[in-house]
């Protein structure tokens, strides 16, 4: 007959501690009430269980305080300023780099220029025939005359497939020229 | 002059002002949270390196959506919110790097961004002492490392940066009952690991 109350009170005492537990990490981060706080403390001050368990989890506190606090490098906050002004530029600048920043109207001067001259002679090569220089469409007969008449044309003013060569085609396109050759 | 009105105005208003791209505001911005920052990614990192590389992406993220920024939640809780996003990705991005080349192991990473941790304070005096230090840090590091990302996250949130659980919440995106679980299960699994084990 002892027994069943003995072992209901221990049981009541076991959830009224588990429920204290499951409490006892916002106690700890000072997230309780005023009440509830209340309740734990009186509930802390019986219960040896529960105070060394939130013994326990001051212990955890105490680990992130062995940890050094880092400071940023002298340069980081400028290095964060240049890259989120850089980010703001047009990507093509972003592409090409310090040059473009430094002397803006210089460089995409002379990147004009790279660009048409390398656009024209791509053009001149591809789309003009090669009819103002009837020697060069002369067609050995044995292949080692031809490659001495393709190893010699290096040695012209302006050696064929070379950019001179494709700008000459261009500027020298005539359909009466080439209607009379 | 508008370097010193900046260091009195709010985050929200020095916010309105990086949107109208105001470089001036953004340096103090910048100033005014990097340390936190860098020390919040360090703690769920574990990788100085890696840190100063991090805080830096969250400025810029924090630059490019200035424009679209709006001050319903604290400047702080949107911050962190970017810091715990970068990190969660950058975390699972290592995992999966880590899977597919088994080489090189944390420790060495460790151990090589060591020399670039600038300590705050001037450490103890002695190389053994500093030694000691630094092996505990390392074991604390590598336990917040081992937990799952929510517990890690939540955690150095709440012991580093020292914010309440609603605002753990809102930056996680989760109620406040879950932050609690969330809090108790990394205490335990500290305590366990560092604690009871050693």
């Amino acid at each position: 007959m002892p027994f069943y109350p003995e072992a209901g009170s221990v049981w009541i005492v076991m959830n009224i501690c588990r429920n204290i537990r499951r409490k006892l990490s916002k106690y700890q981060d000072g997230e309780l009430s005023a009440a509830q706080k209340n309740t734990i403390e009186a509930h802390l001050r019986s219960c040896k269980g529960c105070s060394r368990y939130l013994e326990d989890l001051a212990h955890v506190v105490q680990l992130f305080e062995v940890l050094p606090q880092i400071k940023p490098a002298s340069m980081f906050s400028g290095q964060i300023i240049d890259r989120a002004t850089r980010a703001e530029e047009p990507f093509w600048v972003r592409t090409l780099g310090g040059g473009f920043r430094l002397f803006p109207a210089p460089a995409a001067m002379a990147m004009l220029a790279i660009v048409g001259l390398l656009a024209g002679a791509a053009l001149g090569n591809l789309l003009t025939e090669d009819r103002l220089y009837p020697s060069r469409s002369f067609s050995a007969n044995y292949s080692s005359q031809s490659a001495t008449l393709v190893s010699l044309s290096v040695f012209d003013a302006v050696p064929p497939g070379s950019l001179a060569d494709g700008y000459f085609k261009m500027a020298s396109r005539n359909p009466e020229h080439n209607h009379e050759m | 002059m508008d370097d010193l009105q900046n260091e009195t105005r709010t985050n929200e208003d020095l916010m309105g002002r990086v949107g109208k791209k105001d470089t001036d505001a953004f340096e103090t911005l910048v100033h005014r949270h990097q340390r936190p920052v860098l020390n919040f990614i360090y703690r769920l990192m574990g990788d100085a390196l890696e840190a100063e590389d991090l805080a830096q992406e969250v400025f810029l993220r924090v630059w490019k959506s200035a424009a679209t920024y709006k001050p319903d939640a604290k400047f702080t809780t949107w911050l962190y919110r970017i810091a715990t996003n970068l990190c969660i990705n950058k975390q699972r991005a290592l995992r999966i790097r880590k899977w597919f080349s088994m080489a090189q192991s944390k420790k060495q990473k460790q151990d090589s961004a060591r020399p670039f941790i600038h300590a705050e304070n001037d450490g103890p005096a002695t190389p053994e002492d500093h030694l000691l230090d630094a092996e505990r840090t390392q074991q604390v590091l590598d336990a917040i490392g081992d937990l799952p990302a929510s517990q890690r996250s939540a955690i150095v949130l709440k012991m580093d940066q020292g914010l309440s659980y609603r605002e753990i919440a809102q930056i996680m995106d989760r109620s406040v009952s879950a932050v609690d679980s969330l809090l108790i299960r990394a205490k335990k699994n500290l305590h366990k690991k560092l604690i009871q084990e050693k």
